[in-house]
């Protein structure tokens, strides 16, 4: 069990940054979620948390000791990869006894550890077979059991469920959540997965080119997402956004049938911005936005309405049930004030 | 996988045997002959009665050298495969682990491939006068040296496609369980590129047994290897066909079994990387 700082943390390979200055601090048992598009630098960070990576600059330390100049291996860490990393020569209980092997731990001992884990994860009738007679989801637990049995102060995950079928990976999720809530160590996950961090995460951390773009709740970055990014990323279907300018006390949303006039209560300076809505605070409404009908996705407990309201990207509706609109049909679609994310076209920060 | 149906199928077959016949032919009729006496050798009869004159000629008579011909080789053979497996793999490893500069590494491959492009003949003319002068003229040392240089640069590149198709995630997740590199080198990498060891053993020890020109100009009477001794039944006003047949048929024994326990890993070896 440890704490796990990270004090501006950076990488460069050469005179690319792909790390720009990392501050966070992930408390003692909690599930932190690193998440991001690809290339933000997510997998390069719990890499360098893993000790795989150098650190350029700044420091990481571990249960309050500074690890930048220590081995893998010296950091008591666990980590989970995406491709499982089982080593294939061995079976599965000589691979999730390894790191006890190398440790000269009793035999005995081992074998109890390598035993309670497999039990917890379904692997007792497993122990013998090497890794390519399991399954994908059975080699994903005993990847995981590997990381029990060694202990570590910290778990470090990367990606470990995107090579599952989605059926499965919706089964482990809570699998791994479970064990969490079980063995409450400090753990770091990487995802791309907005749907796996929002369901798994105590902490979601959003990284964007190298940079956090913010951390909180999932529903801290549901509710109140910091900048235009974090908006755009967190949520299934993405939310909307519409142009729209601010002064003289109101905000003005541009649509085909002109402007929509919102009179706002603090005063705030002209600037041109963006204003998001999700799709599920959208409503049909008899004054309001027109536009026409382009695609209508069932999902059956909800529908997804994609409307043309000449702006260029079509409105997502989200509703639940079956609404009764047809392709090419006109439609009118409103929202409340209330419900209204506002970031800055400029800056892409909230207002 | 092609499947041939009539017509291109008979012409398949035709093809491939002629392809074995071609290959195959040559070995059979030395065979053949040695199991004849000079006699019928010169007659070049089909029909002959047998013999195992020649093999026991070869292999027990006072005459005879062959016997220390064949532990010089596999004296030769064994030691600079081993060395050149030691070798070989580390190299490989550091080079396709190791984050090298690039024009270290490229500079090192590169000049390992000369040896493989340039004639060994043009190498041999040095190489003995280096051994002259250093007192090493003539002595199974100086064959095993060179026999490591030649064969060195194959394993080097046979060896590091095998390590380049391991994932580097195995050797991570090693280093995070706890090993340091040498240890997850050594029980988690080396234990998967086995067949790769011996696809390159098999090759390494295959081709220094088979080696000749260096063998001939380096050794002596007591130090020839197999293929040296071979050719010294062709002397200059007698050929001994027949003990050289059997010397041949004798000397083809060791790769032969070698090949056959290793041919799933040298033919994999071979093909590496050309698919997927």
């Amino acid at each position: 069990m440890a704490e796990v700082l990270l004090n501006n943390v950076q990488k460069h390979f050469g005179s690319t940054s792909v790390i720009q200055g990392v501050d966070l601090a992930i408390h003692d048992g909690e599930f932190v979620v690193l998440v991001g598009p690809s290339g933000c630098g997510k997998s390069t960070l719990l890499r360098m948390i893993a000790g795989l990576e150098d650190i350029s600059g700044g420091e990481i330390s571990i249960g309050g000791k500074v690890v930048n100049d220590l081995e893998p291996r010296e950091r008591d860490i666990a980590m989970v990869f995406q491709s499982y990393a089982l080593y294939p020569h061995m079976n599965v209980e000589k691979n999730m006894g390894f790191s006890m092997a190398l440790k000269r731990a009793p035999e005995a001992e081992t074998k109890q550890a390598v035993g309670n884990a497999a039990n917890a994860l379904e692997l007792g009738a497993y122990l013998e077979r090497l890794p390519k007679a399991l399954s994908g989801g059975q080699r994903q637990r005993v990847a995981m059991g590997r990381a029990i049995v060694r202990r570590p102060k910290v778990f470090l995950f990367d990606e470990p469920l995107s090579n599952l079928d989605a059926q499965l990976r919706v089964q482990m999720r809570t699998e791994v959540r479970k064990l969490h809530q079980r063995i409450e160590a400090t753990s770091v996950y990487v995802t791309h997965d907005q749907v796996e961090a929002m369901t798994m995460a105590d902490r979601i951390v959003v990284l964007d080119k190298g940079r956090i773009a913010q951390v909180g709740t999932p529903l801290e970055l549901y509710d109140r997402p910091a900048n235009r990014f974090v908006a755009e990323f967190i949520g299934s279907p993405s939310i909307n956004f519409l142009p729209g300018k601010m002064g003289g006390g109101r905000l003005s949303i541009q649509s085909v049938k002109g402007d929509i006039e919102i009179p706002l209560a603090n005063p705030v300076p002209d600037s041109d911005v963006a204003v998001g809505v999700r799709p599920e605070h959208i409503q049909r409404v008899d004054i309001g936005i027109p536009g026409t009908v382009q695609v209508i996705e069932n999902l059956g407990a909800e529908t997804y309405v994609f409307v043309d309201i000449g702006s260029g990207k079509d409105l997502c509706w989200r509703t639940p049930g079956r609404p009764d609109v047809s392709i090419g049909a006109p439609i009118t679609l409103g929202f409340h004030q209330k419900n209204l994310h506002i970031f800055n076209t400029a800056t892409g920060a909230r207002i | 996988m092609l499947v041939l149906r009539g017509y291109s199928k008979i012409i398949g077959y035709v093809l491939l045997a002629l392809g074995v016949f071609i290959i195959i032919g040559p070995f059979l009729w030395v065979a053949l002959q040695s199991f004849k006496y000079e006699i019928e050798i010169l007659k070049g009869s089909w029909i002959f009665p047998p013999t195992l004159f020649n093999y026991e000629d070869v292999l027990y008579s006072r005459r005879s050298d062959f016997p220390g011909n064949v532990l010089n080789s596999l004296a030769v053979a064994s030691v600079s495969t081993v060395f050149v497996l030691i070798v070989g793999t580390l190299a490989a490893y550091s080079l396709s682990r190791l984050r090298w500069n690039m024009w270290i590494s490229g500079g090192f491959l590169g000049w390992t491939l000369i040896f493989n492009m340039i004639p060994p003949l043009t190498l041999v003319g040095p190489w003995y006068l280096i051994f002259r002068e250093i007192g090493m003229s003539e002595t199974l040392t100086a064959v095993i040296l060179t026999h490591i240089t030649l064969h060195l640069p194959m394993t080097i590149w046979m060896m590091m496609a095998y390590f380049s198709d391991l994932p580097k995630d195995l050797e991570e997740a090693a280093m995070v369980d706890g090993c340091r590199r040498i240890d997850a080198f050594w029980k988690i990498s080396l234990p998967l590129v086995t067949p790769g060891l011996i696809a390159s053993g098999v090759l390494a020890f295959v081709f220094s047994w088979n080696e000749f020109s260096v063998a001939l100009n380096l050794t002596s009477r007591a130090t020839a290897t197999v293929p040296v001794a071979i050719a010294r039944f062709a002397q200059q006003y007698e050929i001994q066909y027949g003990q050289m047949a059997a010397a041949s048929v004798l000397s083809t024994l060791p790769a032969l079994i070698l090949m056959f326990f290793g041919q799933r890993f040298v033919v994999q070896g071979l093909t590496m990387g050309a698919v997927k």
